[in-house]
Parts: C-alpha cells; sequence; structure tokens
C-alpha cells in the first residue's frame, strides 16, 4: 500500500435497503423526517429490510485505485455510492477529503432540449468554473471530438455521443477523488482509449474507487482490490487474488460441464470446466445430420460477450463425413487471460453460413497473470548472444 | 486558488455520519447561509438553462407566460357580464383591472410553489448521481418562477396604467414588492414539500387540485370588504396567498390595504419556513434521494 494521505475513509459503516418499493419510500420518508428533526433513526431491520453493507472498515489513499470486485447484489455499488456521500450511512461514518468526482450515471442531469455545449456551460457553473468554462469547453472538444453536433441539441445525439458528452462533463476538472462505476465502456474503441489514458492520469494524483465487472478493466488500472460478497469485505489487498475469488465465485454452482445437447450440434469439455493458464484444453463436438461440405467452429467469448477464441474445422484441413458425427479437439495451449468464458459450437454449411449453435458450456482458467490483454501467449523470449544478463 | 476553491466548493474535508449524529441545526444553518450566495447564483444559472431548453421546446415561446392570467381574466368578465357591473367589495374600480391584478400576484405565489415540484422532479437524477445543495434547486425554481412572473407583472401594470388607476411609482413599487414577497412564500411553502412529493406523487395531485379552490380563497375576485362581519372574513388572513393579493392589489390601486399584518405574519413565517427546510434537507435528501426515481 502507498504511503499517501488517506483521502476516504470508512468507520464501520452499514447500509440497509427494502425490498418492497411501497415499503422503501415509507421508511424513507419515515427516516427522512427523524433525520431532519435531529432523531436518530433505528438501526434495526423492519420488515423486507435487508443489510447491503455490514461492517465496512476502509481507507484509501492518495495514488490508490482500488477495484471493487464481488458479483451482482454483493454491495459494490452501494459501497461506492456510501464512500462518496451520495448515500447516507445507517451505522458508521465516511470522511472525504478533497474534491470528488463522479464517473457514476455519467448521462444523468443532461438537458436533451439543450446543446452539448450549454449542457457543459451548465454543469461548469454547478462545479463552480463558471469563470474557466470557455477553457474547460475548448478542453472537452479536444477530447470528446463531437464536432458539430457539439452545437447541435442533446436530444439528436447518438447513445454513444451521449456517452462521450457525459464521460467528458464528468471528467471536465480533476478530483481528488475519483469514483468510477463501470462507465470506461462507452463509445467506440478510440474514444475507449483516451477514456482510460485520462483516467490513469488522473489517478496518479486522486484516491480512485472503480467497479466494474471487466476482470481485464481491473487488472489494467487497479492497484489494490477488494473482493465483497454479501455486502462484506471478504478480501483487500492484492487485485489478482481479488480476481481469482471473483472467478470463483461466478463459477460457484454453476453447471461447469453441462453436456447439454442441442437437435444439431452440441459441446462438451473433456475434463473439468477449470484449467490453468497455459495447459492444454481439451473437448468434444457431436454433430447430428450433418450435410455434406460442413463445417465446424469452436467459439470462445469472455463475460461482455466478446469473442476471444475462434478455432474452424475447416482450418485443420479437415473434411467432415455427412449425417452424425463427433470430434474431439484439443488446443495444445490456452493463452487466454485468467477468467471466465462461455464456448460454443457453431455448425456451418458447405459455403459457411451458421446453421446451429450449441449450449454455451462455461470455462473457467485459473491463473495469477493481471495483464491487460486477453490472450496472453507464452512467448519464446531469448536474449541476443553476448547481452544476457544475469 | 480557483473560482471552485474560493466558492467553497473545494472540500477539505466532508464527514458523513449515520443519521442524526454529528451535526446541528444551527452549524447547518450557518452552513446554509455561508453558501447562500453561492447556491443561489448556482440555481440561478440553472434556471436560465433550463428555461432556454424548454422555450425551444415549444412553439408559442412566451406567450405562454400570459396566457393563462389572460385566459383567467376573460372567464371572470365573462362571469361579470352575466352577474352584474359590480366587482364584489370594491365597486368603484374596472372589473377586469382588478381581477388580472389578483390573479397575477396570486400566480406569483403559486407558480414558486408548483415550481419546486418540478425542479425537484426534474432534477432527481442530479441530486441522485452528483451529490448538491438542496437550495440550489430551491434558487432554481424560484427563478424559474420569477421570470414567468415578470411579463404577467408587467401585463397587470399595463391594465391598470390603461384605466389610470396607478397613483404613481411609489404604488408601482409596492406592488412589485408584493408580488415578488408571495413568490418567495409560495417558493418557500413548495421547497418544504416539494422533496416528499417527489417520492409521493399525492402531495402533488394534492395540491394542484387546491388551486382553484386556494384562488378564490385569496380573494382573487373580491375584496375583503364583501366578507365584512363573517368568519370569512378573519379566515381569509390564514389562507397564504391572500394577504399578499389584497395588499399589492391595494398598493397599486390606491386603496387602503387591510391585510397588513397577515403578509408580515405570512413573510416572516415563510422565512422560517425555507430555512429550516434548507436545515433539514441538508440531514435528509440522501436518505430521499436515494429513492428518486
Amino acid at each position: 500500500m502507498s504511503g499517501g494521505e488517506v483521502l476516504i475513509e470508512a468507520e464501520g459503516l452499514w447500509k440497509k435497503y427494502s425490498r418492497d418499493a411501497g415499503r422503501s419510500i415509507r421508511y424513507g420518508v419515515a427516516d427522512a423526517l427523524r433525520a431532519g428533526l435531529g432523531i436518530d433513526r433505528t438501526d434495526r431491520l423492519r420488515a423486507d429490510e435487508f443489510w447491503a453493507l455490514s461492517s465496512i472498515d476502509l481507507a484509501v489513499r492518495r495514488g490508490e485505485v482500488l477495484g471493487l470486485c464481488g458479483h451482482n447484489g454483493s454491495g459494490k455499488t452501494t459501497l461506492l455510492k456510501t464512500m462518496s456521500g451520495l448515500l447516507q450511512p445507517d451505522r458508521g461514518a465516511v470522511t472525504m477529503r478533497g474534491r470528488i468526482g463522479w464517473l457514476v450515471d455519467i448521462g444523468a442531469g443532461l438537458n436533451p432540449r439543450l446543446t452539448g455545449r450549454e449542457n457543459i456551460f451548465l454543469r461548469a457553473d454547478m462545479i463552480g468554473h463558471r469563470g474557466d468554462r470557455k477553457r474547460l469547453c475548448d478542453e472537452f472538444e479536444d477530447f470528446a471530438r463531437l464536432g458539430p453536433f457539439l452545437d447541435s441539441a442533446v436530444a439528436f445525439y447518438s447513445a454513444g455521443m451521449k456517452a462521450r458528452l457525459g464521460f467528458g462533463i464528468a471528467t471536465m476538472v480533476e478530483p481528488d477523488i475519483l469514483i468510477i462505476d463501470e462507465t470506461l465502456a462507452v463509445g467506440d474503441l478510440a474514444f475507449r482509449i483516451r477514456c482510460y489514458d485520462r483516467v490513469a492520469r488522473m489517478s496518479r494524483n486522486a484516491a480512485v474507487l472503480f467497479v466494474s465487472h471487466g476482470m481485464n478493466h481491473v487488472a489494467r488500472i487497479c492497484t489494490r482490490g477488494l473482493f465483497l460478497d454479501g455486502g462484506r469485505i471478504l478480501q483487500d489487498g492484492a487485485v489478482s487474488e481479488s480476481i481469482r475469488l471473483y472467478n470463483a465465485s461466478m463459477t460457484k454452482g454453476s453447471p461447469l460441464d453441462p453436456g447439454q445437447d442441442s437437435d444439431r450440434v452440441s459441446l462438451c469439455l473433456r475434463g473439468p470446466g477449470l484449467v490453468n493458464q497455459g495447459a492444454s484444453l481439451s473437448f468434444r463436438v457431436a454433430l447430428f445430420g450433418a450435410a455434406p461440405g460442413a463445417g465446424v467452429r469452436v467459439i470462445g467469448r469472455d463475460l461482455s460477450g466478446a469473442p476471444v477464441l475462434d478455432s474452424s474445422s475447416r482450418d485443420a484441413g479437415f473434411a467432415m463425413a455427412p449425417g452424425d458425427s463427433c470430434l474431439d479437439v484439443t488446443i495444445a495451449t490456452i493463452d487466454l487471460a485468467p477468467g471466465i468464458y462461455d464456448l460454443s459450437a457453431w455448425l456451418e454449411n458447405a459455403e459457411g453460413v451458421v446453421m446451429a449453435r450449441s449450449a454455451a458450456v462455461r470455462l473457467r482458467i485459473d491463473g495469477a497473470s493481471q495483464r491487460v490483454s486477453p490472450y496472453q501467449p507464452i512467448a519464446s523470449w531469448r536474449p541476443r548472444a553476448g547481452e544476457a544478463r544475469p | 486558488m480557483s473560482e471552485a476553491d474560493r466558492a467553497g466548493q473545494c472540500r477539505p474535508e466532508t464527514r458523513i455520519e449515520a443519521t442524526g449524529r454529528g451535526e446541528t441545526a444551527a452549524r447547518l444553518l450557518h452552513r446554509v447561509l455561508r453558501d447562500m450566495p453561492r447556491t443561489a447564483a448556482i440555481g440561478w444559472s440553472l434556471a436560465l438553462r433550463q428555461t432556454q431548453g424548454e422555450m425551444r421546446g415549444n412553439q408559442l415561446g412566451l406567450l405562454w407566460l400570459v396566457l393563462s392570467p389572460l385566459l383567467y381574466v376573460g372567464a371572470y368578465l365573462a362571469l361579470r357580464a352575466g352577474l352584474g357591473e359590480t366587482v364584489p367589495g370594491a365597486a368603484a374600480l374596472p372589473g377586469g383591472v382588478f381581477a388580472i391584478v389578483g390573479i397575477v400576484i396570486f400566480q406569483s405565489w403559486f407558480d414558486a410553489l408548483i415550481g419546486q415540484f418540478t425542479v425537484f422532479q426534474r432534477n432527481a437524477p442530479l441530486l441522485r448521481s452528483i451529490g448538491m445543495e438542496p437550495e440550489i434547486l430551491f434558487f432554481s425554481g424560484l427563478a424559474t418562477a420569477l421570470f414567468a412572473t415578470l411579463a404577467r407583472l408587467a401585463i397587470a401594470l399595463g391594465a391598470a396604467l390603461a384605466a389610470g388607476a396607478v397613483s404613481g411609482p411609489l404604488a408601482v413599487l409596492g406592488f412589485f414588492a408584493a408580488a415578488l414577497a408571495a413568490l418567495v412564500s409560495g417558493g418557500a411553502l413548495g421547497f418544504a414539500i416539494a422533496p416528499l412529493g417527489v417520492l409521493v406523487e399525492d402531495l402533488r395531485r394534492a395540491v394542484q387540485s387546491l388551486a382553484l379552490l386556494l384562488m378564490v380563497g385569496s380573494g382573487a375576485f373580491f375584496a375583503p370588504a364583501m366578507l365584512e362581519g363573517t368568519v370569512f372574513r378573519d379566515l381569509l388572513a390564514l389562507v397564504p396567498p391572500a394577504s399578499f393579493v389584497e395588499v399589492g392589489r391595494s398598493l397599486l390601486l390606491d386603496r387602503p390595504a387591510e391585510l397588513w399584518p397577515a403578509l408580515l405574519a405570512w413573510s416572516a413565517a415563510s422565512v422560517g419556513i425555507g430555512l429550516g427546510a434548507a436545515v433539514f434537507l441538508r440531514l435528509s435528501i440522501r436518505i430521499l434521494a436515494e429513492r428518486f426515481q
């Protein structure tokens, strides 16, 4: 852990929610009246309530990027919002030191009838930078590159353009505390790269709280990891350990080798659904009633749905027999990043048109790597003769 | 030091404790008053931009600001034509002028009240996602209502001048002051209930349902003298906008004002309610905002 000044501190933090919308509003009104009158709220659970956060003690220092990992409902976003002052804790306290920048729900508060430029001016006024708004707008133009659309009403923006505007507005001014909730995967690739660069630059001098289900994103930008389950901190420390726990929790109780069949093509793993990075991977593909000239592909996707693996029987020069057949497939070295993937087999006709897809089979790859790419080949590294160092 | 730092945006330390602990009302009130120039400036800016956006979204633009009082006057004149020429309790005045002056003051009060519901509803995502002082929305709602009110006040003034019923500049000044006091009073009451109204839709509906009753009860169409000797004369002072309507109109049309004490009491109460609501919301807005849709 770095020795920078502590910018966010949570002491004995608890937060509860109600599962019932009607009761939540009644409790909210009652709690707000009690709070406004200076009366302590009840910190016991009422009907339909549950603890979303329990007994959280945490400190984040300047220069630290804390990645919050956990499955849906584990309390990540609640912790993020409570630690950034957007939610009121039910027990305990949060202390924040410095200016806060929120990258949470980045489109919130954009006025669709105003132009992008007017929305920027308005937000600059709201954060106390009225005098700087021209300069901030110029910097925004360089970053978001909306071109002439900057002077069009936001109502006419595409979703990607709104995301650019929202992200640019949220990061107009460099904060001491930066809160990021699943908002880096916006816009096209070029813009995403600029988003990462901007966050990386800001995070050098800020305490950053980062929530994402993309473990490659967590591995890429975080210096410290935290794994949450049921509103409790189960691990706080190395990012690789948080990712490992997250991956393990994602496969817990799910069918690793379901062997599901569709009518025309199926895929099942030969062996457990857990392999080490760099090991070999074997599976079996069964085809039913394949036409002459058919081919089969095995596609692997990460949890965001992005394809990371694509292998075709045609590349192997393999001529498929018509009718029913069974293929054993082995990938000698699985070079994918540690994480969770879904594999499925695609049956193609002679023209390469996909005719059927198997059910997906979940695969977990274990390993300690924290590198950024989903493809992580083990290359041959040799020093040139005479340049080897001990 | 940046402008934001000077304005107090750079928070050296913020501590949020479980509700009811760590903050005293006096300390919060001090903070509300200290932040007021900044929150008012941001509220004004928010209102300007949002009004600008609204104007783009409709074809009649500024005409909407005057259409509503003109329609009320039309309805009143039609009624008067049916019932006779006499303005109840103010027989010497032209009925149309009497009515429009009363209506625009009432509308100042009511628009400011209902404007608080609108501004909280519209900006709920901002409250939820970036956190900001609730007084910003109070000032924004107030400024939006002010834009509408100024145009209407000008119409009423024009009608009174045309009828030769205005005694001088002091009368005009008094009329504007009463209308602005009505605006602040309505806004303060709205500020106290509108954040709850975002969660409980019935509150807004209840206020809207009472609009006609309040307008009639505020004396927009009659003078208090009409009620002399009845219990309604005393009850009139309890209707929040009534004293502003009566005093403002009396000042403009050079008539003796009867409800001065009620106006002063309502003005003081409104300031107290507004500041109390600001302190209350500083303590509770997070609890409400996390439930805003």
